[in-house]
């Protein structure tokens, strides 16, 4: 088995900035993992992701929108790249494959 | 939504955090913080505590990353040792332990950051006090120099005739510096404002190796008398009042409406040994005073390299003995002395300090037994699982190393916040000590104090760790499985446990004991008769200047007149006026002359204006009082106090008997005017409560004009609200001058006991919390014992016991480990309070009261502490232990 292969947490990051298109940083980002998964992420553990994910270059970066609530900081922005995206798509993928035949498991009472 | 709503306590803890992120993430990450923290705000939500565990579970998680990323860069062998050692695993899994034990981490980190706190708080202080250097170049050659009174050893200041014999005369120095108090009215088109000053001789800074940032010192031929108007000033006032301009070595700032140059800056925060900040220096202008009675110069010398202190003392004293033979008049009887700088600033607090940082070592060690207290009960539950680990292989090495794991995350974590409380809690101590300790200023948590701070939590982590490590060593798997499930080793834990709480007992007595004895203390010395009633006075300072007023007829007409309105007013009860208050700080120290005796004895003199001895309430004892008919035409008249009466003429009459006082009128010597004692007042403490008056005489303001006096006005009620009136007073007689240090006496008697005050209150608080922990040591290990007992206790109920007995039992248990606390704290107090030696005020050190009180109050607390387990022991129902046993 390739030893890199993307593990579920930050399959749930790369998800979450998917879906926030142009608005992920670090505090949607958070929040949107929340809403969909029903747990909050510790914030740690979602920064150390990102990083990961931008050293693997799945994302990238850019400083924008320094604000006055903020103490003049601006935020990270992430954006996915086409690895990442690639990467989501292989994960579902295999998931999918590993579920194949097995829906009935899924239902409820079984 | 700006900054400056944010406290000042979540900027620091940002910025800590700001120090533990990893490059580049700080800003995104602080400002993610940021952001939600408003969002809550405005939705109403925000607590602090959500903001630090925010920070909290940020910084260790985001550190422990940093430090995995470190560790990878180690080389492998290194890293395989360390994985080999299993430590870090260690470290990991006590650190997921401690979080799943919220409650006992954060009772043990709270332990423990208290001690070491406590400790690096004093140490801080100890340390800018005691143990670093003094702000000056080579200050252990800095001695300071004072004339002393042969016959009864006290020291003083000098004259500025004996300074110069001193300077010039002496081989073993290469310097001395020498300065008086100086104050004027700075005017600059603003409202008139009061400033402080030295005058001081020429070149002091350089005696001081302290160089000036602009300027230059003065110069020798600006010290004679009548100095050219040459000012230096602070850095202070220079930044401040004079808007820190550039250009101001070119400029003149007018005292006392007179033009003086500026011609240097002083360094920011530099203080003349021993003395306050100022804002000005002006030269002191002594080079050709002929004076030897009048003494008010203070000096240091900085001694020639090579030359030591002893050298420097005799030589001095040399020179003493050649000046008394050669000026009987106003040199008889009096010698020099010659001491380290350090010595004499800080020679006082040593001991008090170090009794101080006594007391927090054994706060320290009073936590960690209580954290070691709380490892016992967790050791106690944990030991199933310490069983079942070493039945899987685990040897007895690694139980250990978990419990040293364990105990240095809590020491580190517990030391960092302690280390936080030491800074909050310095700057609460700072503002509670303010003029009382010297070098205050200079307190700073440098390499050392931090150091002392990691040290502290080593002693700490290795006081409380060897519990479970007893624990853990004496672990065996037959003994434990021998015992049952859910049963464990109760009596061997249980006694542990007990001699711990019993040496908590014996801490806390301890101190209890040293807060006792400084209350007692503190109590004896306030109620010293001061002679004089200060409730009610309201105390103002006011300096005419030589413009408006030149000579003595017109400052004593000022007065005069000034106080003639004052005590017209319905207002004013009494008022008068003298040199300077009681408790003031000021003193002015004179040789007197007696008919046909040749040596003269030094006394504190005082001007003084009518109706003065009636404003502050002093006892008349003989004679007549001061009255407005002893003006300057009339025959010289002084008044002289109890003390004064029994040292110049013993078992003799005072009244009539005449004095010579060896004073400056203007700039003739006094000498030759001969005073006739007129009546004798009650003794009153003109410095400190706790020093026996002097030898006063007093003397009629009109005969002895002065340019300042403080007002002395006695009113009804509280005697700040005169203030404004007072200052409407003096601006309808004269508006260019201006109402100085106006308070009321009672703050300055208060004032003179601050020191006092400080450490009563800070020993008295260190008890407090080693009372509270001992109370919490005791239930803690009555609690533990009712629940071991429980099916003892269960079938006694069974069996026929009275519930009370029950209760008996335990509160015996609290009785016991109390008594032997008490017994072994009292031991220990014997010896240790002669520590307290020449701290305490009118009682000794072994004082019973105090002792016995101390007993009583932890008596009392043991036995509030003994309640509730008793209580709960005395609730057990039987048929519910005899169904789970």
């Amino acid at each position: 088995m390739p030893r890199d292969l993307i593990g579920e947490f930050e399959q749930m990051v790369l998800l979450a900035i998917l879906r926030l298109d142009d608005q992920a940083y670090g505090v949607p980002i958070v929040e949107e993992i929340e809403e969909r998964t029903g747990r909050r992420p510790a914030d740690a553990a979602v920064y150390t992701v990102l990083h990961r994910l931008e050293v693997k270059g799945h994302v990238t970066s850019e400083m924008a929108d320094a604000s006055d609530e903020r103490g003049g900081r601006r935020r990270r922005y992430y954006r996915l790249e086409p690895t990442g995206l690639a990467e989501l798509r292989a994960a579902r993928h295999r998931m999918l494959r590993l579920w194949e035949g097995l829906e009935d498991a899924l239902e409820e009472g079984g | 939504m700006t900054a400056d709503r944010i406290p000042q306590w979540q900027l620091i803890l940002e910025k800590l955090l700001e120090m533990l992120l990893p490059h580049g993430t700080q800003e995104s990450i602080l400002g993610d913080l940021r952001e939600r923290a408003q969002a809550r705000r405005l939705q109403g939500r925000f607590g602090s505590i959500w903001w630090v565990r925010r920070v909290l579970t940020l910084s260790t998680s985001l550190a422990a990353h940093r430090l995995r990323i470190l560790l990878r860069r180690l080389p492998e062998t290194a890293r395989r040792t360390i994985r080999m050692s299993g430590f870090a695993r260690d470290l990991h899994h006590a650190y997921r332990s401690l979080l799943r034990n919220p409650a006992f981490a954060l009772a043990a980190a709270a332990c423990i950051a208290l001690g070491v706190g406590a400790v690096t708080a004093v140490f801080s202080v100890v340390d800018a006090v005691i143990l670093r250097p003094l702000p000056y170049a080579d200050p252990e050659r800095l001695v300071v120099v004072r004339e002393k009174n042969l016959e009864n050893g006290r020291m003083g200041v000098l004259s500025p005739s004996n300074y110069r014999d001193f300077r010039d005369n002496t081989v073993s120095f290469e310097g001395m510096a020498a300065w008086r108090r100086a104050s004027a009215t700075l005017t600059d088109g603003r409202l008139p404002v009061r400033v402080t000053g030295r005058a001081i001789t020429h070149q002091t800074f350089e005696t001081l190796g302290v160089p000036l940032p602009r300027g230059r010192d003065f110069r020798l031929e600006e010290d004679f008398q009548d100095p050219p108007p040459l000012v230096i000033v602070s850095h202070q006032l220079w930044q401040g009042r004079l808007g820190g301009r550039d250009t101001i070595l070119e400029e003149s700032i007018t005292l006392d409406g007179r033009p003086f140059r500026v011609v240097g800056i002083a360094p920011r925060g530099f203080r003349l040994p021993g003395e306050e900040g100022v804002d000005f220096f002006v030269s002191a202008g002594i080079e050709d005073v002929d004076n030897r009675g009048g003494k008010w110069l203070r000096a240091v010398g900085r001694l020639k390299a090579g030359a030591s202190v002893a050298e420097a003392r005799a030589d001095i004293e040399q020179v003493a003995r050649t000046l008394s033979e050669e000026y009987t008049g106003s040199n008889s009887g009096i010698g020099g002395a010659v001491a380290p700088l350090r010595d004499h600033l800080v020679g006082d607090f040593r001991t008090r300090l170090w009794m101080l940082l006594s007391a927090v070592a054994l706060l320290l060690v009073l936590a960690s037994v209580n954290v070691a207290n709380l490892m016992l009960a967790r050791a106690s539950s944990k030991e199933g699982e310490f069983a079942v680990r070493l039945a899987l292989g685990a040897g007895r090495r690694r139980l250990l190393s978990h419990s040293v794991a364990e105990s240095l995350l809590l020491a580190l974590g517990g030391g960092t916040l302690g280390v936080l409380l030491a800074i909050w809690g310095t700057s609460a101590l700072l503002s509670l000590a303010r003029e009382s300790i010297p070098r205050l200023e200079e307190v700073a948590f440098d390499g050392r104090v931090l150091a002392i701070a990691l040290a502290s939590s080593v002693a700490s982590a290795l006081i409380f760790s060897t519990a479970p490590g007893a624990v853990a060593a004496r672990m065996s798997l037959a003994r434990v499985l021998s015992q049952g499930r859910g049963q464990t080793r109760t009596s061997q834990n249980r006694r542990t446990r007990r001699i711990f709480a019993g040496a908590q007992v014996a801490l806390a007595l301890v101190l209890l004991i040293g807060a006792a004895l400084l209350i007692h203390s503190f109590s004896t010395l306030l109620s010293q008769d001061r002679g004089f009633r200060p409730q009610g006075v309201l105390t103002a300072d006011v300096s005419l200047d030589e413009g408006g007023y030149p000579d003595g007829s017109s400052q004593s007409r000022f007065f005069e007149a000034l106080l003639q309105r004052l005590n017209g007013r319905s207002d004013v009860l009494s008022a008068g006026a003298s040199l300077y208050a009681p408790m003031s700080g000021g003193r002015l120290r004179v040789a007197i002359l007696f008919p046909g005796r040749g040596e003269n004895e030094i006394a504190q003199v005082l001007a003084i204006t009518p109706n003065t001895f009636e404003t502050l309430g002093m006892r008349l004892i003989a004679g007549r009082t001061l009255a407005p008919t002893d003006g300057a035409a009339a025959p010289s008249a002084v008044w002289v106090n109890e003390t004064a009466a029994r040292l110049f003429w013993p078992g003799e009459d005072p009244i009539g008997k005449e004095l010579k006082l060896t004073l400056t009128i203007g700039d003739q010597p006094d000498y030759d005017r001969w005073r006739t004692v007129a009546g004798i007042v009650g003794d009153v403490r003109f410095r400190q409560l706790a020093e026996p008056a002097d030898a006063q005489i007093f003397v009629p303001s009109a005969q002895y004009p002065v340019s300042g006096m403080t007002l002395l006005i006695r009113t009804e009620g509280d005697p700040m609200r005169f203030a404004g009136e007072l200052r409407l007073e003096v601006a309808q007689m004269d508006p260019d001058l201006a109402v100085a240090e106006i308070a009321p006496l009672e703050d300055l008697v208060a004032g003179t006991v601050a020191e006092d005050r400080f450490y009563t209150v800070l020993l008295s608080l260190f008890a407090a919390v080693a009372l509270a922990l001992s109370a919490i040591g005791i239930a803690g290990v009555l609690a533990f014992s009712v629940t071991q007992r429980r099916s003892e206790m269960g079938v006694r109920l069974a069996l026929g016991a009275d519930r009370r007995q029950l209760v008996r039992l335990i509160v015996r248990e609290g009785a016991l480990v109390t008594l032997t606390g008490v017994a072994a704290g009292l031991a220990v107090s014997a010896g240790l309070t002669r520590l307290l030696e020449g701290v305490l005020f009118g009682i000794g050190t072994l004082d019973p009261w105090s002792f016995a009180g101390a007993v009583v109050v932890l008596a009392a607390t043991a036995l509030l502490a003994c309640w509730l387990p008793a209580t709960r022991a005395g609730r057990v129902d039987p048929m519910e232990v005899l169904r789970t046993s």
